[in-house]
């Protein structure tokens, strides 16, 4: 049985510059412990190997601490054989970085800048390491080439199946044939670049990031352990979790029914997990005034349970009742008649979206200021 | 609510009294008492009944009370749609407040009176009615000195009182609410921008900005950073597939081929330009043989054709020299004869004379002076003849060419002659014309192209091939000698400083003639004066001194002197013919002697020829050998010529094309050492690059830069946010600026209705503005001109006040809620005309509702008509 344990997409040096001081040295930390936990996984499955399917670093030429302190935690799981490969982030046109690993890379890590088969254990990898940051074709093709008979063969890809959406830095505009695995006759086709972990054939998977680094893909980092008891055979995959720090997304279609304290509450991990807990709050629908101010109050009152707490209420619609008014103004005066002309501008379609924008702030202000004063 | 009458008890003057007003009636009621009657204590007795708490013990309170103290007590009796009720209070002691209805019903007591009393007022025990009550003095709408808290309870009473009249100005205008939004807006705003839009210096939008724009600038520079440092990337992988390229194998040796097949190329070239330049060397080898060879042909019939007429020239010079000497000696003879004629006839003569002397001998005594004198004439002809000696010897000096020195000078340029005949006889020309770099030297010198008479054996070095020895025949022309009789002749002409033998010669003949010029002076005054001159001198002297002996002497026989002289004359005549001709034989003389010369010199010349001419002809025995030699020489050299010739040709058609060879090796070389640089050039590069690459790796400048742009961003985005949020305080702002001041404009349009009717009575279609501030009339506009309030006179100030209060009046009587209006001793400062229009004003208004008012000048206002209202006073027991 040949096990070994499928990664990718680390982004080791990656700078998460929106983020504090703080945020981004637990952010960066945790992309460096990644590899120890991937090694542990590779234990606790009886792998020898971790293949690591492209983008192990963020740049090209990443600062010489990331790329010494990643090969030194490598080095240090002496009883991990690793393999490395270039992806698009880290391709074999950054000729720096790969001449320093060349340069002071343990004993226990391979490799692979070229095509050739490479022999691993009772296993032969076909790698297709990404020449360029846009490589422009399917580099997979050259999986095709033959291996002595009976050898299980793994594939070893980084690029896109599909367009991966408009962010071109996720994946290059290569497109990798979906049936590679079946037309290459290999057993196992470990892919990286997309960053959630994906099953695309029942031999062709997507790791997903062992360490997460944005809210795109809903999930704690994963990997795959891979089991392939002979040439031929189906792969096991199993995931397995080995991220420290939660990337949460929480949408939330709001009306102005809704408790949001109670639907934010819900939605909440539990309290010991959220200090590692990235938490971004995306609501969408139609609130009162109130409502919004409850939710506000809501989030600020979690937020510093969290790593960090993000909002986006720009989906919101304040909808507003004549008892939101009157809670303003209840003679009807000034005060309320401007509140009135406010409401009315957000919703009037001759103005431009920007202007009833600035309206639909201009009002929730309003609420806040007669809200405070009141209180 | 109308009042109907007022009881003060213990107040004031009125200790111990009671004093009532009543009587009042609905509309203008008049209490026109004289000053210190109490009027403003009646007013402020009644302002405390409805503003002052019973409890109360303020200062406004305490003024109420008479010096004897006590309780004061203040009643009135108010009219309400609901009836009448009767206020009570009781101050400072025996408090007490009660509302008791008609019949005396109690309806409120202490404080529910007095929030009975607060409703009946309006909010605030202020209370809106208080705009109603116009002190006495205090006329202007705000007290001038007023404190700030004293206006702002009184902007706060106006507020009340059109918040009443429009409905709450809370409601209306918002109210404090509104304030207070509208200062938290602009306060928030303010901490965003300023007034002009823009971000705050120091706020947390401009320091977002601010952020943002240094990490843009930062990004800027660590996006450069990262440019350089993929250009120095993609730079170096140029270079190493580059260096890769040139140091695969096989590439160097390549070139290393390339030179050698080159070289090789080039040596066969370069050996065959060589045969070539050697060939071309035998044709001009060749050439020079044939030519020398011609030469030594040509030579030797040169030299039997010179031979033979050298001979001849010879021979001519002979018959010429003979014939010259012949003349010559013809010539010596007849000038030797002539000049033994000459010396004779000069005998004759002088026997002549001396006969004629003889004879005149006799006539010395007679002509002793004239003897004398002859004998100085005499004297005087040696004399001449010897001065004629001495510029003979003179100019014999000049001429120093002697006959020796003229042979001297004749034998040098005869064998000067000879010897440039025996050289320009002797010896071969040699042409040279140069085709290549190769030339050829003699003595180690290179000759120059042209030609070169050879006159000697000599031996050439030819460049590149070898020596020539040239021996243009066995004659040796010595230009040495010719030089040497050159120089001999030039010394000779040097003696005697003559340019050449013709100067010399003539310079000789010259000489000549004045040798003979001075023989003959010499024999011609040795003939005068045969003792010498000195002592025919003395003779001269002594036949002058004879003379004078003479003059006694006997005289001899007398001849007769005509014959005498006759003789004389024929011995002149022949010793001048005698002396002619021997000039003319002197001069044939010199002419043959010259001749002679030339002959001789012509005789030399001709000997120097034949004898060159001999030599080169040389040995007769041997010439015709020599010139058949000589013949065959030349076809040899022919032949050899035109082998060379063909030899040279066959080579020029095989031959390479050296240029091309010369390029090609040079190509090869320069590609190989252009290859070894450019190997370096790339090794350095390389080293540049990496250094570059290091250097930026280790900044970490792409991590920077990524880092740097999200923080941008953030930054960009929170800056877009305040942005947001700025924009909607300004939109609040003037939202609710807006809506209050159309509120305002709307409610002071009330007041304004009341008003102009009012105003009009003063001021005909005059208008207020008001302050939406202070709620107060800001400015009075009549025509197109407005007036500040503060502008006015007091007089259209006291009646724009009372108007007012009057306006805000009807706006409480529109409301439901008709106030009564209290003037305390009000229009101090109107005119007559003015106050009489004031009066009708108050009646205006009085028709809805009651206008007390409180005067001293009984007078004034006797035009104001209304109801006077009893005044009592009682005693209190």
């Amino acid at each position: 049985m040949f096990r070994f344990i499928h990664s990718s997409d680390l982004h080791l040096g990656k700078p998460f510059g929106r983020h504090t001081e703080d945020v981004r040295g637990r952010l960066k930390q945790a992309r460096h412990g990644a590899l120890a936990r991937l090694a542990q996984a590779a234990r606790d499955a009886g792998a020898e190997y971790v293949l690591l399917a492209g983008d192990t670093f963020d740049q090209e030429t990443p600062a010489p601490a990331i790329t010494r302190q990643a090969l030194n935690a490598m080095g240090q799981a002496a009883d991990i054989t690793w393999v490395l490969m270039p992806g698009n982030h880290d391709s074999l046109a950054a000729s720096e970085l790969w001449q320093t690993i060349a340069r002071d890379k343990p004993a226990n890590v391979i490799t692979v800048l070229t095509p050739a088969p490479v022999l691993l254990g009772d296993a032969h990898l076909l790698p297709a390491p990404c020449t360029t940051r846009n490589p422009g074709r399917d580099l997979t093709v050259d999986m095709a080439q033959a291996t002595p008979e009976g050898s299980i063969r793994i594939g070893l890809g980084h690029g896109g199946i599909h367009d991966f959406g408009t962010n071109a830095a996720e994946g290059p505009s290569g497109v990798i044939a979906p049936d590679r695995a079946a037309q290459a006759g290999l057993d196992y086709l470990a892919l990286g670049d997309w960053h959630g972990q994906m099953r695309v054939t029942p031999n062709t998977w997507y790791s997903g990031t062992p360490e997460p680094d944005s809210f795109k893909h809903p999930h704690s980092g994963t990997a795959l352990s891979v089991a392939i008891a002979a040439a031929g055979a189906t792969a096991q995959v199993t995931s397995v979790l080995t991220g420290e720090i939660v990337w949460q997304r929480v949408a939330l279609d709001l009306t102005p029914e809704d408790d949001c304290a109670s639907l934010i509450n819900s939605a909440l991990p539990q309290v010991q997990a959220r200090r590692d807990t990235l938490l971004h709050v995306e609501a969408r629908g139609r609130l009162r005034v109130g409502q919004m101010q409850d939710l506000i109050r809501a989030l600020m009152q979690v937020a510093p349970d969290f790593l960090d707490l993000t909002r986006d209420l720009e989906g919101v619609r304040l909808s507003h009742a004549s008892a939101d008014l009157d809670a303003i103004d209840p003679s009807g005066g000034a005060l309320r008649q401007a509140a009135q002309a406010l409401a009315a501008s957000a919703e009037d379609p001759d103005l431009s979206a920007a202007d009833r924008r600035v309206a639909a702030t201009a009002l929730s202000q309003l609420f806040s200021f007669v809200d405070e004063i009141t209180q | 609510m109308k009042l109907r009458s007022l009881t003060l008890t213990n107040l004031r003057k009125f200790a111990g009294q009671t004093a009532t007003i009543s009587g009042i009636g609905d509309g203008v009621s008049v209490v026109a008492e004289a000053n210190e009657f109490g009027k403003s204590t009646f007013f402020d007795a009644l302002h405390a009944l409805f503003f002052v708490k019973y409890s109360a013990a303020t200062r406004e309170v305490k003024s109420l009370q008479p010096r004897a103290g006590g309780a004061v007590r203040v009643s009135a009796v108010i009219e309400l749609p609901q009836g009448r009720f009767t206020i009570e209070k009781s101050f400072l002691a025996q408090k007490r407040a009660s509302v008791h209805t008609a019949s005396g019903g109690l309806v409120a007591l202490d404080d529910e009176a007095e929030t009975w009393i607060a409703q009946l007022m309006g909010a605030g025990l202020e209370g809106p009615a208080g705009l109603l009550w116009v002190r006495q003095g205090v006329t202007a709408l705000e007290p001038a000195g007023s404190t700030p808290k004293e206006k702002e309870n009184l902007l706060g009473a106006r507020q009340s009182l059109l918040s009443s009249v429009a409905g709450e100005i809370d409601m209306v205008t918002g109210g404090r609410r509104m304030d207070r939004v509208i200062e938290a807006a602009a306060q928030a705003l303010s901490r965003l921008a300023v007034k002009g839009g823009q971000p705050k210096a120091g706020g947390p939008w401009k320091e977002a900005e601010l952020e943002a724009q240094a990490h843009a600038a930062r990004h800027a520079e660590l996006d450069r950073a990262c440019t350089e440092l993929g250009q120095a990337l993609v730079q170096r992988r140029d270079v190493a597939a580059r260096l890769a390229a040139m140091e695969a194998p096989g590439v160097e040796e390549n070139l290393t081929r390339d030179v050698h097949k080159a070289q090789e190329a080039f040596d066969a070239a370069q050996a065959h330009a060589e045969k070539m330049v050697q060939a071309q060397a035998q044709v001009r080898l060749g050439a020079l043989e044939q030519q020398a060879a011609q030469v030594t042909l040509d030579g030797l019939i040169v030299a039997a054709q010179q031979l033979s007429a050298a001979q001849q020239a010879l021979q001519v010079a002979r018959a010429a020299g003979e014939g010259a000497a012949q003349n010559l000696q013809k010539a010596e003879d007849d000038a030797v004869a002539a000049q033994v004629d000459s010396a004779t006839a000069a005998k004759a003569l002088i026997a002549a004379t001396e006969a004629r002397e003889a004879a005149q001998q006799d006539a010395l005594r007679r002509n002793a002076a004239e003897k004398a004198e002859q004998a100085g004439a005499r004297l005087a002809q040696v004399e001449q003849k010897c001065s004629a000696l001495e510029q003979a010897r003179a100019a014999l000096a000049l001429h120093r060419v002697t006959a020796k020195a003229l042979a001297l000078i004749e034998r040098a340029q005869a064998e000067m002659d000879r010897r440039q005949t025996e050289a320009a006889s002797g010896g071969v020309q040699m042409q040279i014309a140069y085709e290549g770099d190769a030339r050829i030297t003699a003595n180690g010198a290179p000759l120059d192209p042209g030609g070169h008479r050879i006159g000697q054996r000599q031996v050439f070095e030819l460049e590149g091939i070898g020596r020539m020895t040239l021996d243009p025949g066995a004659a040796t022309a010595d230009m040495a000698a010719v030089e040497e009789a050159r120089a001999r002749l030039r010394a000779a002409l040097g003696a005697v400083d003559m340019p050449d033998l013709a100067t010399a010669r003539t310079d000789a003949v010259r000489r000549g003639e004045e040798e003979a010029q001075i023989a003959l002076l010499e024999s011609v005054i040795e003939t005068l004066a045969p003792d010498g001159t000195s002592r025919f001198r003395q003779d001269a002297a002594q036949a002058q001194a004879a003379l004078a002996q003479l003059n006694d002497a006997a005289r001899p026989e007398c001849v007769d002197p005509a014959d005498l002289a006759r003789d004389v004359e024929a011995a002149q005549k022949t010793d001048e013919a005698a002396r002619q001709h021997y000039d003319s034989a002197r001069d044939a003389r010199d002419a043959a002697r010259a001749e002679q010369a030339r002959a001789q010199a012509d005789l030399r010349a001709a000997q120097a020829t034949l004898e060159s001419a001999s030599a080169a002809y040389g040995e007769v025995a041997t010439f015709e050998a020599r010139k058949a030699k000589a013949a065959r020489d030349l076809a040899t050299a022919q032949v050899a010529a035109q082998d060379a010739v063909a030899a040279a040709e066959t080579l020029r058609g095989a031959a390479p094309d050296l240029a091309n060879a010369t390029a090609a090796l040079n190509r090869a070389k320069s590609a190989t050492e252009t290859a070894r640089e450019e190997r370096g050039r790339l090794r350095t590069r390389a080293a540049e690059l990496t250094a570059t690459i290091r250097t930026r790796a280790e900044d970490g400048v792409e991590e920077k830069r990524d880092e740097m742009a999200e923080r941008m961003q953030a930054a960009t985005e929170r800056a877009a946010r305040f942005a947001h949020e700025a924009a909607g305080l300004r939109m609040l702002l003037d939202a609710l600026r807006a809506k209050r001041g159309a509120a305002q404009e709307a409610y002071f349009g009330p007041v304004q209705q009341e008003l102009a009717p009012l105003l009009a009575l003063l001021h005909e279609g005059a208008a207020l503005s008001f302050d939406p501030a202070s709620l107060l009339p800001a400015g009075l506009a009549r025509g197109d001109a407005e007036e500040q309030m503060e502008m006015l006179s007091g007089g259209t100030q006291e009646q724009i006040a009372i108007l007012t209060r009057l306006a805000f009046a009807r706006l409480f009587a529109r409301q439901g809620k008709p106030m009564p209006i209290i003037l305390d001793d009000a229009l101090v400062y109107s005119d007559d005309t003015r106050i009489t229009a004031m009066f009708t004003a108050l009646h205006r208004v009085a028709a809805d509702q009651q206008v007390i008012v409180f005067t001293c000048r009984q007078m004034a206002f006797a035009g104001l008509g209304g109801v006077r209202p009893q005044v009592e006073v009682v005693q209190e027991r």
